[in-house]
């Protein structure tokens, strides 16, 4: 490359250090390489291992029916293993629907006075905040669950229990809720001003800019903000193991404990002997995770590129 | 150019530098890996902290996970030492021999399995076969009204059910002891489950509906730990962590385990000698647990 588009210095130095700079820069451009197709190897390899590994269970042990459709997960049992994750569907998926409730106002909100309302430092600040909040690990999010919501929601809601959907759908809302800002706030970025500059030129007030004109241009990168929290709502493990209450449980109220699928795996992966039918039956339910996720991850990705070309 | 070579040295060598201390300061120590059962995390943990000033030469890797996990690490060949509150099952032993190990076992100590309430809960007594209508799948006890109290504080009355994940030694104990045939081996589904003993009473101590079963050395203030009949007609019987394992009556209590592969030698086997020694039993009595022979600690 050096050698097509010369550096000035590499004019006035000698040949044998031109050479090395050459070297340098080969292997920097190997480097990188293998760095952008890593992803891409790294993904497909994840995949073919989880199925790998989940196969045995799919061929021998499987059964659609039990699989899907029972409510009864308890496969250490060693006289009649039970492989239902009927239960655990629905609980990770009121956990995540909760959360998308907490998160969408929350970051749309915090998007709307990021982009168009603050200015200058407060701007500034506000977004290293929500970075912040992005910042903290998972498990301080659980161990707030239970040890800080659990008795204040048996005080506040009179309710037996405070490991539920509630409290686990409040978490994992707060945890979606910064990656869903940061998103969102790029949405309305990409809205052209001319358009604000138009709509106020029309006698319109700041809000009917924003909710008339902005949110109906951007509407397409925050449909993608919420797919992205969405996708991260069905992957966050260990805040949702300590906060759901973790019992296999098809929850009739927001006061339910229930127990997600990623938590499953999570909690029993370290007791199974490898290759054993729970073994494999706890990649199937990987499998199912990483299909469901890589649906939800490419939906929200082609709705963001369809908003940055049109 | 000078300089950029020099930077390249200099990184070099600081990498060259980090890695032979890391190096030396893994030669200063034996690494002993000790992974198992939670029940026995804290007398683990007091043992492999005791054993620094016995031999400086040898650091202890203590990490809990359940019992299932230390012997699927024993057998996986990535520990030393596994933490059992369980001895281990027929299929464990068989996947030991297809992996060509020979899991032996060393009885450290007992451990009592307490049931824990919260503070407030005014029930005195529980029979073994109460506990399986509350814990076992089809078991009709929910209320706590159906067991003649009234919890204050708790809403609508009703039981919220706390047990371990299913690693757990204590889980599978609990299960062949109360659950038993009679509700064929099954838990209730909608029974929460904490990942640890510490998480366990933590929960129960918050929540005035609670019932949960650990291990007896996670007693806190919070909770308390109920009296229990074996047979309705006998008188409840108590825990007390003073007695030694032929004396206690408490109806449920466990050996704990320490396998490793074989006869241990060398610097394992120092170590379970000095964990079985009246120093390590004092250790053990002085927490909670019951030692295998009684002894004058003092």
């Amino acid at each position: 490359m050096s050698a097509i588009n010369p550096l000035n210095r590499s004019m006035t130095t000698d040949f044998d250090s031109r050479n090395m700079d050459w070297y340098i820069d080969k292997f920097v451009q190997f480097i990188v390489f293998v760095a952008g197709i890593s992803a891409i190897i790294f993904i497909i390899g994840i995949f073919i291992f989880i199925t790998m590994e989940g196969f045995g269970f799919l061929l021998e042990d499987f059964s659609f029916r039990e699989f899907f459709l029972s409510p009864f997960w308890e496969p250490s049992d060693e006289d009649a293993p039970e492989y239902g994750i009927l239960a655990l569907v629905a609980g990770t998926a009121s956990v995540t629907g909760l959360a998308m409730v907490v998160a969408i106002p929350f970051s749309l909100g915090a998007a709307i006075f990021i982009g168009e309302f603050a200015s200058g430092k407060l701007r500034e600040y506000l977004k290293v905040l929500v970075e912040l909040l992005a910042a903290i690990p998972s498990v301080v999010w659980g161990f707030i669950g239970l040890s800080i919501m659990n008795p204040l929601i048996i005080d506040l809601f009179d309710v037996p229990v405070g490991l539920n959907v509630l409290n686990a759908g409040i978490i994992l809302g707060l945890m979606a809720a910064p990656i869903m800002t940061s998103i969102a706030e790029d949405a309305l970025k990409a809205v052209p001003d001319r358009y604000r500059e138009a709509a106020e030129a029309l006698g319109a007030t700041r809000w009917q800019v924003i909710f008339k004109t902005v949110l109906p241009a951007a509407k397409n990168g925050l449909l993608g903000a919420v797919l992205l929290g969405v996708g991260r709502g069905f992957g966050e493990t260990m805040a949702v193991l300590m906060a759901t209450g973790h019992a296999v449980n098809i929850p009739g109220s927001l006061f339910d404990p229930v127990r997600a699928l990623t938590a499953t795996i999570a909690a029993e992966l370290g007791e199974t002997a490898v290759g054993s039918p729970h073994y494999q039956a706890l990649f199937t339910i990987g499998i199912f995770l990483f299909i469901i996720t890589f649906i939800i991850n490419l939906t929200a990705d082609l709705i963001v590129r369809g908003i940055r070309k049109g | 150019m000078d300089k950029m070579r020099f930077n390249l040295i200099s990184i070099g060598t600081l990498f060259v530098c980090l890695l032979s201390t890391s190096l030396l300061v893994q030669a200063q120590r034996i690494p002993i890996q000790n992974r198992g059962s939670d029940s026995m995390a804290i007398a683990v943990s007091a043992w492999s902290e005791a054993y620094r000033k016995i031999d400086p030469e040898v650091g202890i890797a203590v990490s809990g996970g359940g019992s299932g996990t230390g012997i699927a690490a024993l057998i996986n060949g990535l520990v030393d030492i596994a933490n059992a509150s369980r001895p281990l099952t027929t299929k464990e032993r068989m996947l030991a021999k297809k992996e060509q190990r020979d899991p032996m076992e060393h009885i450290v100590g007992y451990d009592a399995v307490a049931i824990y309430l919260h503070r407030d809960n005014p029930l005195k007594a529980l029979s073994f076969t109460q506990l399986g209508g509350l814990f076992g799948r089809g078991g009709a006890t929910t209320k706590w009204t159906d067991l003649g109290i009234e919890g204050p504080g708790c809403k609508d009355q009703k039981i919220i059910l706390v047990s371990r994940q299913s690693s757990s030694g204590t889980y599978a104990y609990f299960r062949k002891k109360i659950i038993g045939e009679k509700y064929r081996n099954k838990y209730k589904p909608e029974i929460l489950s904490t990942q640890s003993s510490k998480d366990l009473v933590e929960l129960v101590g918050n929540t005035p509906c609670a019932i949960g079963y650990s291990s007896y050395a996670y007693h806190t203030l919070e909770v308390k730990a109920v009296c229990l009949l074996q047979q309705e007609t006998e008188s409840c019987l108590k825990y007390a962590a003073e007695s030694a394992s032929g004396e206690t009556t408490y109806p449920l209590i466990r050996p704990l385990y320490m396998y490793t592969d074989g006869e241990p030698d060398g610097k394992i086997k120092a170590y379970i000698n000095w964990v079985l020694s009246k120093e390590g039993r004092c250790v053990l009595s002085g927490l909670n647990y019951t030692p295998v022979q009684k002894e004058d600690c003092q």
